[in-house]
């Protein structure tokens, strides 16, 4: 055995060195592993935070609530029920027609229904979303 | 294997030697005694060439019993053609009290052969001379009378080659002990550097206290599972709505001179759109423009109007 003495010495430093690359090593994928993990969690948060933020506004009611005074109120038949609104417009210029859509286009609302009928050189619209 | 052969005493080993008890590195000049020596004119131009047709040379000349090693080098155009038996050697050194780890390199006194310019008594009786330029060992009596004082055998004979001793199954030494040290040492080293290196993958994570904090503001949103429910509600919402929206917006784009919208129908499966258009050729053109934005065109039969429609 004391023949073998310095190999044995060399051999136990050298697993000494050996395990302890494996363990830097696996410290090391354990924490990028960790890390993309989090890094996902944190991209999924964002991302439901921001269409949270849009498509669940609280202040879309408000939004719609101005949207009411878009068109004279002589032309509209507005019901706005339980975050459901649902509006027809008659007898539109063109002018107003582009009104009603650019602004309903830019509410962050769910259109369910959008009917545009020209007659004469007038619109009917219908519109049926909910938020 | 050695890093620092430099500085090693060197003993001159002969079969007359005395007893020593040294505890540290050694290297070995071997007398003739312990060798063989050919010289020959050899076709060939390496060494390990050589080395490879030595045992022929040495054929009758060695027992056959013992098992030889050959060490060669060239003198101007002859090669010196060494053979020796390890085990023997070993077995010698080790009976004159050397430690096999002690024991660091194994030289033949004919490598240093210019060295001796004079003898050098080993022993009582021996002296070993160079003659003709190789070392021979010969009884003292034989030398001249202004030959009898020794040479002084220093470190200096120390030749640039040497042999190492071949491992046995009975003595196995490959490292010195300062070799054990040095390279032991490099390996602990690298060993803490590497459990440091490992300890500082467990520090502070700037990714997870943003995520902590994203959390502590939107607590609903605590469980993975719940985020991925409300990811996938908003984003068939978000494709939907948007798509819509492109497609309205289409529809208003493809609109030009001669073309009137009659009616639009949208919900959430299609979208539709009829176009009165003023002849032919604008008829034409508002189909390319359709397609173009990926729309199913239909011609309304007989007139110069189109429908144009997308599912969703």
């Amino acid at each position: 055995m004391r023949e073998y003495q310095n190999e044995i010495i060399i051999s136990v430093s050298f697993i000494f060195m050996i395990l302890a690359y494996g363990y830097k090593s696996s410290q090391s994928s354990t924490k990028l592993l960790e890390e993309n993990k989090i890094k996902h969690s944190i991209k999924q948060l964002q991302e439901v935070i921001a269409l949270k933020k849009l498509w669940g506004n609280k202040k879309t009611s408000l939004k719609v609530k101005k949207f009411k005074n878009t068109i004279d109120i002589q032309k509209t038949r507005w019901s706005n029920k339980r975050k459901k609104l649902t509006v027809s417009y008659n007898t539109l210029t063109p002018n107003e027609l582009n009104k009603v859509t650019t602004k309903i286009l830019n509410i962050p609302v769910q259109i369910i229904k959008l009917k545009i009928d020209k007659t004469n050189k007038q619109y009917n619209v219908e519109l049926k979303c909910k938020w | 294997m050695n890093f620092f052969n430099q500085g090693k005493e060197l003993i001159l080993a002969h079969k007359d030697m005395a007893t020593v008890n040294i505890g540290k590195s050694v290297n070995i000049m071997l007398s003739p005694q312990f060798y063989t020596l050919k010289r020959e004119a050899l076709p060939v131009k390496y060494a390990h060439q050589a080395k490879k047709i030595a045992p022929s040379i040495f054929d009758g000349l060695v027992e056959n019993s013992r098992e030889y090693e050959y060490f060669v080098s060239k003198d101007d155009e002859e090669w010196i053609l060494i053979a020796y038996n390890s085990k023997e050697i070993l077995d010698f050194l080790q009976s004159k009290g050397f430690k096999r780890e002690n024991i660091s390199k194994l030289y033949f006194a004919q490598q240093s052969v210019s060295m001796f310019n004079r003898p050098i008594y080993i022993g009582d009786k021996n002296a070993l001379v160079s003659i003709d330029n190789t070392m021979v060992v010969i009884p003292k009596i034989v030398l001249a009378e202004d030959e009898e004082s020794s040479l002084n055998f220093t470190d200096l004979f120390t030749p640039k080659q040497s042999v190492s001793i071949k491992t046995t199954s009975s003595s196995s030494n490959t490292f010195s002990t300062t070799d054990t040290i040095i390279i032991s040492t490099i390996f602990a080293i690298f060993g803490i550097l590497f459990i440091v290196e490992g300890f500082g993958y467990g520090g502070n994570n700037s990714n997870r206290d943003k995520f902590d904090e994203l959390i502590a503001s939107n607590l609903s949103l605590q469980s993975a599972y719940s985020r991925k429910s409300i990811i996938q509600k908003y984003k068939i919402i978000d494709k939907l709505e948007r798509s819509k929206r492109d497609n309205i917006k289409n529809i208003s784009s493809i609109i030009f001179k001669g073309v009137k919208l009659t009616n639009l129908n949208l919900n959430d499966k299609k979208i539709e759109a009829s176009f009165i258009c003023s002849n032919k050729a604008v008829s034409n053109k508002l189909k390319d423009i359709a397609i173009k934005k990926h729309f199913k065109v239909l011609n309304i039969t007989g007139t110069n109007d189109l429908l144009i429609r997308k599912s969703l």
